[in-house]
């Protein structure tokens, strides 16, 4: 043993059973470390920033640019310029007006289909996990068929028979898209039916509304709403390939779709018909999925290190 | 021919470095049986796995020390020569069964995988390496070899699983053998056949067994010699006789205090250690048990007590050991 | 097993059945006849024989059981806009053109994905992973038809100027359309494919960081077993358990997906003929495709789950999934 250089003090002290559990690390609650780690995460900050972003511009946008539909057959095809900073169309609209009013047309196809789903989802889902038994089976089975179902067909068909709006398109997004949201709910409530937490919590003398409260919402909300926003861009999307087919908006509205489908019909000669919508519409589609990226990390503990 | 000098690991997680293993010495006999006992946490799996360099290579750091195989250490040697050793100089057995084999392949492929990977001299024919693992499994007292060996692990019930593993572990006949928390997934009657499978290939295989366990009953059926470790370090270490009837550790007693027996009297309460063990981000600087410790004193606090001889066999680390202690309690009977 | 598979059929076929019945009664809802659309000249005597002869006069749940008796004898009707073709015929003549297309676009894509998943999971959070990442990300936030119009832009346009005014020569080494060599794949291949890459690239990473994770990894390497054997044979092989059937599933997407890329590449395929016919409004000829692609969705979908069913031990056993 080296040289003792400390005075042994054999004082006897009581035992401190307090200071032994204390922890020494942080220690955070789930919604601080789902925040904690959010905002860790640049990527989805930046994401985050550009769909509030682009969301304020679909809402005030088209009160300063109103005129997306106004034509002017003396200035057509003109490229980005003082004048027109995005150029102008084969019938000289305006494209950054029209990219602003498609933004509105677009975010509107994207959000209101995905709230749509998420409350027939969430409903759908929670009955049958609640019922279970027989009701729970033959209502998965109706959702194993619409799945099987091949959505862009049935998208594409829907459009072929009603007219290409904002409705028929919402319609058709939201006849197949709220399996998935459904299928999620379901299994968290049937798998809260049967966990041993929510069982122990029921023991120990939780009310029924405070299992829900605490076990059902916290576990569930955070997959919904990874879901919900994984879902916006498909829905966008969607909108964008069938108007970019012909079906969906069709021009004089103007939606990212039919803004694209101008843009490569004018291909190759006006490259900034098709580049400034395509870009806008990949980068919000990047951000959401970015964000949705990002929200899944932060809501799985395990994955926080 | 196993020995761990001064190993201390710390994991690096969000909150801050956890000091894992904190200056751990173990020596290994040849066919001794070292069981390694302690609470959840106190860094009994981390030396057992750093032993087999299993760690997590992105977040684990070994600070320092040496773990000594027959005099070449573990530690410095390249990952495909630990590779030459694992499976083939040191086994392992796992804590759960069920988890431990690959899903998708045959148990028998995966016995014939080790065979193959440490084939000695010829080359092992995929035919010759299912008969061997037909034999291993034989060894191991698991019924129908010949038609288990081409099934899935999940058409296997955990102590049959943990034979497989055995098997598996056992099959380059390798001189230590490491389980970790073998039993404890397990029913308690077939804990203790699992226990004398163990104790039989020691016998007829010659090998070292290094179980980790937090189960006292199950170091009085296996182990020859005991290390108890609390909060990253060994705080005592002797022969199962040491420690059972001559433990000089408050922890020690707290442990053996806890386990239900047959001579305890009637309506005798079981007793608990009040309190949790530290948290290793920031351990405590004196005796990582001071703080639930009923014979605690002020230096128990400050300084970490040294390693004090007791006998041959015998460490143990309590400042009541110091001959200046005023304090004696003597050897205590349990 | 049984018990699963045959499950599976009554749901695959219930779904033809449902698409069946959708398609007809929401066709047959648009008002009009295909005959009467904008055109003048037709007198009401030669419509009314016209209609007849397409079965057109008849009541409609007649209508529908007639139809439904042919698509069981494989004949989806006569297109309109082509007089002498039966959809059968389009179908014979374009589809396999869809299918080349589609089958080398998910290989291109299965390949590249399960590699770029594995390499991504390997060195979690280093460069590799960056970069698959990346990939994955263009995959999903770049739209086939943006990409297509792009892969246009540089190959037909700057690339191929740039070529010509080099080595003076018209030879166009990926040409950006029609469907005639090797070379003329390429780019429709690598746009089809492109889409499919990020999901399986994702898929098969968030597998691998599964597997990588389980105990029996843990087991193989305490064996001993070299690096490379551990991720091939253990790694591997579980973690593409989930991304088969995703790619089952990938293979009714994937045909569906080539509308655009075959319009925009002028790819001689079904879904080129598809996107025409809605425009032109063959209603027979829609009805008929809408209703193939998805018996072909479905079957394909079927087939893969039963083969995932044949060859995961653990589906075999308990005759459910996971």
């Amino acid at each position: 043993m080296a040289e003792k250089t400390f005075i042994k003090d054999f004082t006897k002290i009581p035992k401190d059973v307090k200071a032994s559990q204390k922890i020494n690390r942080v220690s955070l609650t789930y919604s601080q470390g789902v925040i904690r780690t959010l905002k860790q995460n640049k990527a989805a900050m930046i994401s985050l920033g550009f769909i509030l972003f682009i969301v304020l511009v679909a809402i005030f946008g088209p009160i300063f640019l109103p005129n997306y539909q106004k034509t002017d057959l003396l200035h057509t095809l003109e490229a980005p310029g003082r004048q027109h900073w995005f150029g102008t169309d084969d019938l000289g609209r305006d494209v950054l007006t029209r990219l602003v009013r498609g933004t509105r047309t677009s975010l509107i196809i994207g959000f209101v289909a995905e709230t749509i789903n998420l409350v027939i989802g969430t409903i759908y889902g929670g009955i049958a996990g609640y019922l279970g038994g027989k009701a729970d089976i033959l209502m998965m089975r109706v959702i194993d068929v619409i799945v099987s179902i091949p959505q862009m067909i049935i998208m594409i068909l829907l459009l072929t028979v009603f007219s290409g709006s904002v409705g028929t398109l919402l319609f058709a997004l939201c006849l197949t898209g709220w399996t998935g949201l459904a299928r999620l709910v379901r299994g968290q409530v049937l798998a809260l039916r049967e966990n041993e937490y929510a069982m122990a919590a029921q023991v120990l003398g939780a009310s029924k509304w405070k299992v829900l409260r605490t076990h059902l919402l916290p576990n569930t909300i955070g997959p919904i709403l990874v879901n919900y926003t994984m879902s916006i861009p498909g829905a966008i999307g969607a909108e964008a390939y069938l108007s970019y087919l012909g079906l969906g908006i069709s021009i004089p509205e103007a939606s990212w779709g039919n803004l694209l489908q101008l843009g490569s019909n004018q291909f190759p000669g006006s490259l900034w018909l098709f580049f400034t919508p395509a870009i806008v519409f990949a980068l919000t589609m990047l951000a959401f999925n970015l964000f949705g990226d990002g929200l899944r990390d932060a809501l799985d503990p395990q994955m926080r290190r | 021919m196993l020995e761990i000098k001064d190993l201390r690991v710390s994991f690096h997680t969000y909150s801050g470095e956890v000091q894992a293993v904190r200056g751990v010495n173990l020596k290994l006999e040849d066919e001794d049986t070292l069981a390694i006992v302690g609470e959840s946490g106190c860094g009994k799996s981390v030396t057992a796995q750093t032993i087999m360099r299993l760690h997590n290579m992105e977040n684990t750091e070994i600070k320092s020390g040496e773990i000594l195989l027959d005099g070449t250490d573990l530690l410095k040697i390249s990952e495909k020569e630990m590779q030459n050793i694992r499976g083939n100089k040191i086994g392992m057995i796992f804590q759960e069964p069920m988890t431990a084999l690959n899903p998708t392949m045959t148990v028998g492929n995966q016995i014939a995988e080790v065979l193959r990977r440490h084939k000695r001299g010829k080359k092992l024919s995929r035919k010759e390496a299912r008969e061997r693992a037909v034999e291993l499994l034989q060894m191991v007292k698991l019924p129908n070899p010949e038609q288990r060996v081409d099934q899935f692990p999940h058409e296997f019930s955990g102590g049959q699983l943990q034979r497989v593993v055995i098997a598996m572990a056992m099959a380059c006949s390798p001189q230590v053998l490491i389980a970790d928390e073998p039993t404890t997934a397990l029913d308690v009657t077939v804990q203790a056949q699992i226990l004398n499978l163990m104790k039989e290939m020691q016998r007829e295989k010659k090998v070292s067994i290094i179980i980790i366990t937090h189960d006292l009953g199950v170091v009085a059926s296996i182990a020859k010699k005991v290390a108890v470790m609390y909060g990253g370090i060994v705080v005592e270490m002797g022969t199962v006789e040491d420690i059972f009837y001559r433990s000089e550790h408050p922890y020690t007693w707290g442990l053996l205090d806890s386990i239900s027996r047959l001579s305890k009297q009637k309506g005798e309460p079981l007793k608990s250690i009040e309190g949790t063990p530290p948290d290793l981000v920031k351990p405590p600087v004196g005796c990582p048990f001071a703080d639930r410790c009923e014979y605690a004193m002020k230096v128990c606090k400050d300084h970490l007590p040294p390693e004090t001889e007791l006998s041959e066999s015998h460490r143990c680390r309590c400042w009541m050991l110091d001959p200046d202690c005023p304090v004696k309690l003597g050897r205590r009977k349990v | 097993m049984k018990k699963y598979i045959l499950q599976r059929i009554i749901i695959a076929i219930v779904t033809v059945f449902v698409v069946i019945t959708l398609t007809f009664f929401l066709m047959h809802m648009i008002p009009g006849t295909p005959f009467s659309t904008g055109n003048d000249n037709i007198t009401p005597e030669a419509l009314a024989a016209l209609e007849a002869n397409y079965g057109l006069d008849k009541p409609l749940v007649e209508q529908y059981l007639i139809y439904l008796k042919n698509i069981l004898h494989g004949n989806f009707g006569t297109s309109i806009s082509f007089p002498n073709q039966s959809v059968t015929d389009i179908i014979k003549k374009a589809f396999p053109v869809s299918l080349d297309l589609g089958l080398r676009a998910l290989v291109f894509a299965v390949f590249t994905g399960i590699l770029l998943g594995v390499g991504a999971a390997l060195k979690h959070n280093k460069g590799l992973d960056r970069f698959s990442s990346v990939i994955a990300i263009i995959g999903i936030s770049v739209p086939s038809f943006v990409l297509g119009t792009l892969m246009q832009c540089l190959f037909g346009l700057w690339i191929s100027s740039w070529i010509k005014e080099t080595f003076h020569t018209s030879f166009q080494l990926f040409p950006i359309s029609r469907w005639e060599s090797f070379r003329y794949t390429i780019l429709p291949t690598f746009t089809l494919g492109m889409g499919s890459i990020a999901t399986i690239t994702r898929l098969m990473r968030s597998s691998m960081l599964d597997v990588i994770g389980q105990d029996y990894i843990k087991t193989a390497k305490s064996k001993g077993i070299s690096n490379a054997a551990v991720t091939w044979k253990h790694e591997v092989r579980n973690a593409l358990m989930p991304v088969v059937t995703v790619v089952g599933r990938m293979v009714g997407s994937i045909c569906t997906g080539s509308f655009v890329i075959e319009s925009l590449f002028a790819i001689p395929g079904l879904g080129k003929y598809y996107v025409n016919s809605v425009s032109a409004r063959d209603y027979t000829l829609t009805m008929g495709l809408t209703i193939f692609y998805s018996i072909f969705v479905v079957a394909s979908t079927l087939v893969v789950d039963i083969i995932y069913c044949v060859i995961d031990p653990r589906v075999r056993l308990s005759g459910s999934r996971r």
